[in-house]
């Protein structure tokens, strides 16, 4: 009878193959691969083999190739696209560039500009320009435009002076026009005050040297800083020139009101930091009001010389004041 | 008592290929499993053949006792061996390569029976086509003489009787650790089993088969 130690030591056995049973099972006839199958199976290794190697050899010489210029084509083409954006940019600015650069808005006329400026109202930006024009300011200015900002208010607003003179209110909105529209409006403004301020400063007193304090750099700043406008948003000084009689000196206040923060920031920055310069010639002229008193009062003392003398005066910084229709008919009719 | 090779099918490998040098044949012979199998993913074909050497006999093996069909075996021996070159290169050194190669040809043999599983019960009556009735045939050729070839042959067919009776989880039990040379561990990692699970599977097998030989000599 079988004990279980017994059966313990007689599966040992039969794992070791050390019993009768394990024996039997050794010297039962066993299945064998063919030949056949021995030799397809290592041909079909081999020739795996031989097509991984082959691959393999076509890779090496892909990189081979694109390493001596074989394959070009894909990076150009990997590299036309970025290039055209490129040349496309460039193209672009080198043309806007071209276009501004020709513009008549030099510093040397900015030093023309008459005297009048001291009481010229700052136009009101559109609502939707100070942010980008803030954002160019900066961009312009290198993200200095601090300091720079009173010398550049002055400026602007001895060109813009005689414009809003002619403009009857500012438009708060902003044009309906394009910005190459805006552009041409503002040349064109531009050479009209051009040539008025010219001759007045020719015939009646010498420019203002309002550029003197005014570094050149700055003056730089100043046109990078009124292209940036312009192209930004449309000025005030677009408005429609037939409605020129109106009084734009007494919008100023809502001009000022409708003003945007950056806007009114600049605004007290110029006013903060006037030359000297400027507050002289500002003195030096009299408020049209108190002029034409002057004249009433050069006429109550006979003297119609001195009165027609300061009248043509009057009109040439006043030329669109709206004097009163028998007052310039009397003044016009004085004898020379 | 004649000392006996624990693993059979080392007993009877096949000749090495007249082609392969005698140099790098005993080079190859030298390495484990593993690392022939990392020089074949390089490209080395030799390693493969000295691989081949090894294994494809127990493989075989495996295959013809655990395939319900003896026109399978060959295919499924095939199709391992290819399946190994197409997982070459992703082949990592974890378990042992037996293991890893004797997975795919089980896999394999299952991926068939689930295909072919109605077609296999309709022929469960007629084993004229089994692997097992092959081997019957085997055996009636490699007798002897006639009184020995008698003997044998009744042993013989006694003893695949006694396997083909066995459940499948003993049988591959069985057939690994006998014919294939397989220790309980590796067993264990190609079945997904535990090693006492094994160890069991066996000795059931083992009782089993006994027990059939014991009645079959009884009834003689």
């Amino acid at each position: 009878m079988s004990q279980p130690g017994d059966d313990d030591r007689d599966f040992a056995a039969f794992l070791a193959g050390d019993d009768e049973l394990s024996a039997m099972l050794q010297q039962l006839p066993q299945p064998a691969p063919s030949a056949a199958l021995d030799q397809a199976i290592l041909a079909q290794a081999a020739a795996a083999v031989a097509g991984k190697a082959a691959n393999d050899n076509a890779a090496v010489q892909a990189a081979n190739d694109e390493q001596a210029g074989g394959v070009q084509p894909y990076r150009r083409s990997r590299w036309a696209a970025p290039l055209g954006v490129a040349a496309s940019l460039l193209l672009t600015v080198g043309v806007a560039w071209h276009w501004m650069g020709g513009k008549p808005e030099a510093p040397v006329i900015l030093a023309q500009e008459p005297v009048a400026e001291a009481q010229a109202p700052v136009p009101a930006a559109a609502p939707a320009a100070p942010a980008a024009a803030d954002a160019l300011k900066e961009s312009a200015t290198g993200g200095n435009a601090a300091a720079p900002q009173p010398v550049r208010k002055q400026q602007e607003a001895a060109r813009q002076a005689p414009q809003l003179a002619r403009a009857p209110a500012p438009k708060t909105g902003p044009e309906s026009s394009g910005g190459h529209d805006v552009a041409r409006k503002v040349q064109q403004a531009e050479a009209d005050k051009h040539d008025k301020t010219e001759v007045a400063a020719a015939a009646v007193e010498p420019p203002v040297q309002l550029a003197a304090p005014v570094a050149p750099a700055a003056e730089q700043q100043a046109v990078g800083e009124l292209k940036a406008r312009r192209d930004a948003a449309p000025a005030p000084v677009l408005a429609d020139r037939a409605a020129a009689g109106a009084n734009s000196i007494h919008t100023e206040p809502a001009k000022a009101a409708a003003a945007p923060p950056a806007e009114a920031r600049l605004r007290a920055l110029s006013t903060t930091a006037k030359p000297a310069a400027r507050q002289a010639s500002a003195a030096e002229v009299p408020t049209a009001e108190e002029w034409l008193k002057q004249i009433d009062a050069l006429l109550h003392d006979n003297q119609p010389q001195k009165a027609r003398e300061e009248w043509q005066r009057f009109k040439q910084h006043y030329p669109d004041y709206p004097v009163d229709e028998a007052q310039r008919k009397r003044l016009d009719a004085l004898p020379q | 008592m004649t000392e006996r090779c624990l693993y059979p099918q080392h007993d009877a490998l096949p000749e090495q290929s007249p082609a392969k040098p005698a140099r790098l044949r005993g080079m190859h012979a030298e390495l484990s499993d593993e690392s022939l199998m990392q020089r074949y993913q390089h490209g080395d074909v030799a390693a493969f053949g000295e691989l081949y050497r090894r294994h494809s006999h127990g493989l075989y093996r495996f295959i013809a006792w655990q395939s319900p069909r003896a026109d399978w075996v060959d295919e499924v021996a095939q199709d391992s061996w290819a399946s190994l070159h197409k997982a070459a290169e992703r082949y990592e050194v974890q378990a042992s390569f037996r293991t890893y190669l004797y997975q795919i040809a089980r896999n394999r043999l299952i991926d068939l029976l689930r295909q072919h599983q109605s077609l296999l019960a309709s022929e469960l009556g007629g084993a004229e086509d089994s692997p097992h009735a092959a081997l019957e045939r085997l055996g009636e050729a490699s007798a002897d003489t006639p009184e020995t070839a008698l003997a044998e042959k009744q042993r013989a067919a006694q003893l695949q009787a006694a396997i083909g009776t066995l459940p499948a989880e003993q049988r591959e039990a069985l057939v690994l650790q006998q014919f294939s040379g397989m220790s309980l561990e590796e067993i264990a990692v190609l079945t997904g089993a535990a090693q006492e699970t094994v160890k069991s599977r066996l000795r059931y097998a083992m009782q089993k088969l006994r027990a059939a030989l014991t009645y079959e000599g009884e009834q003689a």
